[in-house]
């Protein structure tokens, strides 16, 4: 029965492998195709294909998008916007009662006429926070963050470091 | 409500697969010479859906998957015919393409971020792409044609296990077997939710 046991055994893995990834959640919008939310109380987004999506979201109570790598989240006119998005991703998160995200390196965030906005980001991203009442981001590795308008600027730098000043409104962790 | 009446609906098809001792009796002249002489049946395949699947998945998918049959009875529910009675189990695994265009989601899991912010970190999207894990649990009824061509019938259940759902769903495939040598058959089956094509080994 020795030749049974390689096929099963295949077989098995397979099977196993494919239910410790269906635990993972799925999305409805598709790489390079602009997916839009909007209305309603709540709209929340995945990307179904993983990275690539473009994600707008818009006049709505809650918003949420998540997506991998590679991803564009447009979200304003909400009370409450987040997003949680992997490496070199775009988000503009203007005109909501609060903004929060979860970004990862090289992450371009900006966030604009907004009351709240928390935001944590990876290495060598770029966060800008204009009119805004608190802006609050916390950076894992280098970062730069611009605060115009702001009434609470807190930067912090996870790896310890005091953040450092680099030219008007200018706030960075690492170098300048 | 339905998990209870699927579970009852398969008590009473394996109640009524246990041949009476009248109906023994009946078929004592049947031939058993296409039977070949097996307990298990085990067979790995390839899995396809070739329509919407239970649950919030939609469009085809395709996987593998294992499947074991224990005969539990020789005789059948046909005095005349050379037919046979197992109870079938097994694991097959599926993904779905999807379907795209519903973009409304449900947030279901949640993280604390800066400034007192709740980010969501994953959501369940009805009409993605998704993976399913069904559990079928069947009676196979088979009938033994020629010495190498079999065919059957396979009422019962399948448990699936998706993403934040899972459910009960009543199954029935028909399937057929081409057999190679005493041990080895091709076998196929065409169904809901599934089909199924690979090889058997009668053991």
């Amino acid at each position: 029965m020795t030749f049974l046991r390689i096929p099963l055994g295949l077989l098995l893995v397979a099977a196993a492998a494919i239910a410790v990834v269906s635990c993972r959640g799925d999305g409805g919008c598709r790489q390079g195709e602009l997916c839009e939310c909007s209305n309603g109380n709540d709209c929340y987004l995945g990307c179904g294909d993983g990275d690539g999506c473009d994600q707008l979201c818009h006049n709505t109570v809650n918003c949420g998008a998540v997506c991998g790598n590679d991803c564009t989240h447009t979200c304003h006119d909400t009370t409450s916007c987040t997003t949680d998005c992997g490496d070199d991703c775009h988000v503009d998160c203007h005109t909501n009662n609060s903004c929060g995200a979860f970004c990862g390196a090289r992450c371009d965030y900006a966030c604009s006429n907004v009351t709240t906005c928390g935001v944590r980001v990876g290495p060598a991203s770029v966060v800008t926070c204009t009119q805004v009442s608190n802006c609050t981001v916390e950076c894992n590795g280098p970062c730069q963050v611009q605060c115009s308008g702001v009434d609470n600027c807190d930067v912090t730098c996870r790896d310890g470091t005091l953040p450092i000043t680099c030219g008007a409104n200018v706030l960075a962790c690492g170098s300048c | 409500m339905l998990r209870r009446l699927s579970l009852l609906g398969l008590g009473a098809l394996a109640l009524l697969a246990i041949p009476t001792p009248a109906a023994a009796q009946y078929r004592a002249h049947a031939s058993y010479a296409r039977q070949p002489g097996y307990t298990v049946e085990v067979e790995p395949h390839l899995v396809a859906g070739l329509a919407n699947p239970p649950g919030p998945g939609v469009n085809q998918g395709g996987g593998a998957g294992l499947r074991g049959s224990i005969v539990i009875s020789r005789d059948g529910f046909i005095p005349t015919a050379n037919d046979s009675l197992a109870i079938g189990f097994g694991l097959d695994a599926l993904h779905y393409r999807g379907a795209y265009g519903d973009y409304f989601g449900t947030c279901v899991s949640r993280a604390p971020g800066p400034a007192g912010t709740s980010v969501c970190t994953e959501v369940d999207t009805p009409g993605g792409p998704r993976n399913y894990l069904f559990v079928p649990l069947v009676l196979q009824w088979n009938f033994w044609v020629t010495d190498r061509w079999s065919g059957f019938v396979e009422p019962g259940i399948d448990l699936y296990f998706t993403a934040h759902h899972g459910g009960v769903t009543p199954a029935l495939g028909l399937g057929g077997r081409f057999q190679l040598n005493d041990v080895v058959s091709l076998i196929f089956r065409v169904g809901w939710p599934t089909a199924t094509i690979g090889i058997s080994f009668l053991l």
